[in-house]
């Protein structure tokens, strides 16, 4: 059962993803998995192995914040292999695409043309 | 709280049985504090279970990651066998894979313990016993002793073998991530 190339494209970057998205300021699993639903189109569910894999693995941690309005919420922050995880990830991330561009991109062949 | 939350919970339990307990809690708790953010933004019930995907799907992910962490932090064989038990459930092994792959390591797992055993055994009786055959009860403790740490050398390889095995199993499982899809009806096959 062969899945889209598509999908396979976007679960390698699953981590990156939510390390950079808790990089800009600590956040609950819900608008982690709100925010990569829109952005890639998963469901939404599939956050919660992914928080509980990256805490597995040291990169994330959770504390709990009371709620004026509801149930105290689970909060995630990065710890500082987290850090390291996401700069070598994104490092990682760009020398490939911008390989892959160079390799698929237009603008060479425009210009030549 | 509604039939769609109620639901969602009930069959991501019934997909978690057999995993520790407050792994099963944490996880309940983590989707039911989903379904009250999500309550508390204005959206329907059905609307977030169907955001969230099959919850039989997700149990299956948990659970392989629930093993994962076991296996890291307890090498028993008891833990690996329910890791590989999980990832084959994942149903994301090659078919290659899993119909000649598997079988082939349980045979060969099964020779080499047979083999062991054998090797353990007779080497233990041919040390006390050989004498009897008619060889020198020098030789026959020798040729004994031989025996059973060629024994004990093979089940260490073989514990080896089985430890790369199944580290290698647990990063192509990791590896293999699935994006799950929303669902349209939740709890449903």
């Amino acid at each position: 059962m062969a899945e889209p190339v598509d999908a396979q494209l976007k679960k390698g970057v699953l981590d990156l993803c939510v390390l950079a998205l808790l990089s800009e300021g600590d956040n609950y699993s819900y608008d982690i998995a709100g925010r990569l639903a829109d952005a890639i189109g998963m469901g939404e569910g599939t956050v919660y192995p992914l928080m509980r894999r990256l805490s597995a693995d040291g990169l994330v941690e959770t504390y709990l914040v009371e709620s004026t309005t509801g149930p105290s919420r689970k909060y995630y922050r990065l710890t500082r292999a987290g850090r390291v995880a996401l700069s070598e990830q994104r490092e990682a991330w760009r020398t490939f695409t911008n390989a892959v561009d160079g390799i698929i991109g237009s603008k060479k062949w425009a210009k030549r043309a | 709280m509604g039939e769609a939350r109620v639901t969602f919970l009930a069959t991501l339990r019934a997909g978690l049985r057999g995993a520790p307990e407050p792994a099963i809690e944490d996880a309940v708790l983590d989707y039911g504090s989903h379904f009250d953010v999500g309550a508390a933004e204005g959206r329907s019930e059905q609307e977030i279970a169907a955001a969230l995907g099959d919850p039989l799907a997700l149990a299956d992910e948990l659970r392989v990651e629930m093993q994962i962490e076991r296996w890291e932090s307890k090498r028993s064989p008891v833990a690996a066998a329910q890791l590989v038990a999980g990832i084959v459930g994942l149903g994301i092994l090659n078919v290659v894979l899993a119909i000649v792959a598997l079988p082939l390591a349980g045979l060969l797992v099964f020779l080499a313990i047979a083999s062991i055993v054998g090797l353990l055994v007779g080497g233990g009786w041919f040390a006390l016993a050989g004498a009897s055959l008619g060889v020198s009860s020098e030789l026959s403790m020798l040729a004994g002793a031989g025996l059973v740490f060629a024994g004990v050398a093979t089940s260490a390889l073989l514990a080896l073998l089985l430890l790369v095995l199944v580290n290698g199993l647990a990063r192509y499982a990791r590896l293999h991530y699935r994006l799950l899809p929303r669902t349209v009806q939740t709890g449903k096959r």
